[in-house]
């Protein structure tokens, strides 16, 4: 006769653990041990060179690597930027439109989930010096000639790199800001202006709040994968300055011993800062869940 | 027959401790309580969700405390009918026969007999989602009852249903138990339900049993003053008493108290006949006679007679106050 | 007027994510197209019939075939257990577990992807199939759990008292009663993961080490040069696949909704 003391909540928790605990195992083995022997390889053993160090200059100190931080600094805020105005834009014209939304919500799925590599390929034909894009301006007589036209490819100012993600980041974003408007009752905006508000007054007071925290999580969760992206960079991008992920991958796959650390060394002072600012995104966006769920 | 002896459960701030608790074989015992009581606690521990700290459970005199809930030939039927949605009426039927590995033969025999015992002939290529409410719950039971349970446990199986189906329902649980003899343990927070069903009848409050016995002593004679809570049919009353005297009713009664009290008469302490004092408002139906709820000027009282009246009936009544039970006010 | 001006902009901005596509869908189909025509002179077909004629096409096919089947099964194997303990889970580490699941979503993946390479290097697991299917694992893995979870979260506790109570062991009731209730969320994962790890390019090319062709890595001669044609024609395939398998998930997951 078996008499236990335990109560049954505990004991199912053991049980349980057993089915959750090959995820767990392969996500610390694969997924968080390869950033910490990333982060001791860096530091130099029989492989590695100490990659925190060029010259005995601090990395983050370094002339190049610091133009390449900026760089990608303007380009992530400016594209992010860009795409929430945009999204934002998009969904006060929409919002109140079911056909469009419904349709864009089937729609918007295809740029959502096109690889980047895709993305990069296309908008290279669709936007070089002789591209479509090009060739449309020269018919309208916005330009006269071949050598007038606007460089996307591989141009310093990296303009390629960000029309090739706001392709891609505005659909995403509007598609999050969408969602978060599913149960809210827009009767409230018709009552707002009944009671005298204006619209745009109706749309700051009542709507924004509804979507603020949706919008700025989708933003921060855009800007840091722009700052670390490579596939669209390596395509589309300048070598000089470089986005910092291109630079980390072309140093890791071609470079020396001692370019492989930098890399490495680099790749960790990012992955710290990310993984700060996922960690709180994620953990407020359950608690977020949660709380909509007891309410 | 199901045995608890000196059980106890604890969690978090609430305790559970039954002393001795019995469902007969061949008896639908109906276990009353409200929310909290420790109702879905105590059928936990039953089927072998839980465990408890100290005491015994038994099945047919054998424990079944080491069981795990698989073995222990315990059935569930809940309120949400939870039929298997990806398959049909035969299929949730026949599901623990075919899991078992019994012949085709074996399993069409008994579903359909089962299938004719719960008036679904003819339902078994439909899916759950076309059925009724009503047509849920007789598959639920039927695929309980084809594995040949030593308990049927109900956790409130009515809830929710119209009191039309719910008798009919009634009807066909207390057929089928009649045909199989089977114990079952009926959980429900109506009372007038369990008046219905059962056979005998308990009461749960704050994890201890508080009554037990047929449903006409649990109407007439409550051990435990507290259950009236549940019932609607209570008469209750503050009143004064002074000289030993007050009045009830517009009846005065003697009594060898003095002070503030809770009045409190059962429908059977007031005999009715017909008269002008009051008029009927409602009428009861239970197995032992009728209830009936009486309009006296502002106030509303409970009697219970075995002769019938009908709404509309002007009635005289006499309060018996040897059945008056008296509850100091705090 | 207001109303023109709104949907002048929203046709824009559907215009803006259609052109690329429709530009090398163009370009695919043509044999000469030069400066400044918006249309081409010569349309052919032949970029195409190249394109089938190609070892590598058929090779690339097979690789991406057989790397996606691995990467779903083994998402599988991990997944639906892990998914339906959390699911089941009342303790208060439920938000941290499913936290520690799902971070490889929201990490970069060039962080992974350096640091990962760097370990197989120690392990010896570059330029090796396994490599490349634990590669797209850990991107697909989350979004696998998530389908899961969310599948698992709908279907009713008390299904396992009742198949328990009818005497049913929990393995045999799991896969009899719990399991093909999440049948449309477990499609759902495959095709979700399938479509990730057709996506892969960095990893597939860091970890395979440009051995193992898939066909997203079929685009690699043409970043630098080389045929633009034919380069446009693949991609234009793979996007259909994309679509294929987009419109598949919708149709799948709508569907599932008009049943519940």
């Amino acid at each position: 006769m078996k008499q236990s003391k335990k109560n049954g909540l505990m004991k199912s928790l053991n049980k349980k653990i057993f089915l959750i605990l090959p995820i767990i195992i392969f996500n610390i083995i694969f997924f968080f041990g390869s950033f910490i022997i990333g982060i001791f390889s860096s530091f130099g053993n029989t492989f590695y060179e100490n990659g925190w160090f060029i010259d005995n200059n601090f990395i983050l100190l370094d002339k190049n690597i610091l133009r390449n931080i900026i760089f990608t600094f303007k380009i992530s805020s400016i594209a992010t930027f860009i795409s929430l105005v945009l999204a934002l834009i998009l969904l006060y014209l929409i919002f109140n439109n079911t056909h469009l939304k419904v349709f864009l919500k089937k729609f918007l799925y295809l740029p959502l989930l096109t690889p980047y590599l895709l993305i990069a390929f296309f908008m290279m034909y669709a936007f070089s010096t002789s591209g479509l894009f090009n060739r449309i301006l020269f018919n309208l007589g916005v330009i006269h000639d071949l050598s007038q036209g606007i460089v996307f490819i591989n141009d310093i100012s990296g303009r390629g790199i960000v029309l090739a993600y706001i392709w891609k980041t505005t659909p995403f974003i509007l598609l999050v800001l969408i969602n978060s408007l599913e149960h809210f009752d827009f009767k409230l905006l018709t009552i707002a202006e009944s009671l005298g508000s204006s619209k745009l007054q109706s749309y700051n007071n009542i709507l924004w709040p509804h979507i603020k925290s949706s919008f700025l999580y989708s933003g921060m969760i855009v800007f840091t994968f722009i700052f670390s992206a490579v596939e669209i960079p390596l395509i589309l991008g300048p070598t000089r300055p470089q986005m910092i992920g291109h630079w980390a991958f072309q140093n890791f796959q071609n470079g020396e011993i001692a370019l492989r650390s930098q890399s490495l060394a680099i790749g960790s002072v990012i992955l710290f800062l990310n993984i700060i600012i996922t960690l709180f995104i994620g953990y407020k966006l359950l608690r977020q869940v949660s709380y909509e769920k007891n309410n | 027959m199901l045995e608890m002896h000196q059980l106890n459960y604890s969690i978090n701030d609430f305790n559970l401790r039954i002393e001795n608790f019995e469902v007969k074989n061949n008896n639908i015992h109906s276990l009353l309580g409200n929310s909290g009581a420790g109702k879905s606690t105590l059928l936990n521990l039953i089927a072998g969700h839980l465990y408890p700290s100290k005491g015994d459970i038994l099945l047919n005199s054998k424990s079944i405390l080491h069981l795990k809930p698989n073995k222990r030939k315990i059935a569930l039927i809940f309120q949400n009918s939870l039929l298997f949605p990806h398959m049909n009426v035969y299929e949730n039927i026949g599901y623990a026969l075919k899991a078992k590995k019994k012949s085709q033969m074996e399993i069409q025999n008994k579903v359909t007999l089962w299938l004719k015992r719960m008036n679904l002939m003819g339902y078994g290529k439909r899916m759950p989602h076309e059925l009724s409410g009503g047509e849920k719950k007789r598959v639920a039971i039927a695929r309980a009852l084809i594995t040949d349970p030593k308990l049927i446990l109900m956790d409130e199986p009515l809830n929710g249903l119209d009191p039309k189906l719910r008798d009919e329902m009634i009807n066909l649980i207390k057929t089928i138990q009649k045909e199989t003899s089977i114990a079952i343990l009926y959980i429900t927070h109506d009372f007038e339900e369990a008046l219905k069903i059962s056979d005998t009848i308990s009461v749960i409050k704050d994890g201890k049993i508080i009554h037990s016995g047929i449903p006409k002593e649990l109407l007439f004679n409550p051990v435990d003053l507290s259950i009236i809570d549940f019932f609607t049919y209570y008469n209750k009353k503050k009143v004064t008493i002074s000289n030993h005297k007050f009045n009830l009713y517009n009846n005065v009664i003697h009594s060898n108290k003095d002070g503030d009290f809770c009045c409190i008469l059962p429908p059977q302490g007031i005999l009715l006949s017909f008269g002008n004092s009051g008029v009927i408002i409602e009428k009861h139906y239970l197995k032992y006679g009728n209830i009936y709820l009486i309009n006296h000027g502002e106030e509303t009282l409970y009697a219970f007679s075995h002769e019938h009246f009908e709404k509309n009936d002007c009635v005289d009544f006499k309060i018996q106050s040897e059945f008056i039970r008296y509850k100091k006010e705090k | 007027m207001k109303k023109i001006i709104k949907y002048i902009f929203i046709s824009s901005f559907i215009v803006y994510i259609i052109f690329p596509i429709i530009t090398n869908l163009i370009l695919s189909f043509s044999n000469v197209w030069q400066w400044p025509n918006i249309w081409p002179e010569e349309i052919t077909l032949k970029h195409y019939n190249n394109i089938f004629n190609q070892r590598n096409f058929l090779k690339a096919i097979l690789n991406t075939t057989t790397i996606g089947i691995m990467v779903i099964l083994l998402n599988y194997i991990l997944v639906i257990p892990s998914a339906y303990g959390v699911s089941r889970l009342k303790s208060k580490y439920k938000a941290i577990i499913i936290t520690i699941i799902i971070l490889p979503i929201i990490v970069p993946p060039i962080l992974v992807l350096l640091n990962l390479y760097n370990h197989f290097l120690v392990w010896d697991l570059t330029d090796h199939y396994i490599g490349v299917v634990i590669a797209h694992m850990i991107p697909s893995l989350p979004y696998m759990f998530i389908l899961l979870y969310l599948g698992f979260e709908k279907v009713d506790p008390n299904y396992e008292s009742i198949f328990l109570s009818l005497g049913i062991n929990p393995m045999k009731g799991f896969f009899t009663v719990i399991l093909p209730q999440v049948k449309e969320a477990i499609i759902l994962g495959g095709i979700m993961t399938f479509l990730i790890s057709i996506s892969q390019y960095l990893s597939t090319l860091l970890i395979g080490g440009g051995k193992i062709l898939t066909m997203t890595l079929l685009l690699t001669p043409y970043i630098q040069g080389g045929n633009a044609r034919i380069g446009a024609a693949y991609g234009i395939l793979l996007i259909l696949l994309c679509t294929f398998l987009i419109y598949l998930y919708e149709r799948i997951l709508l569907g599932g909704k008009k049943n519940a």
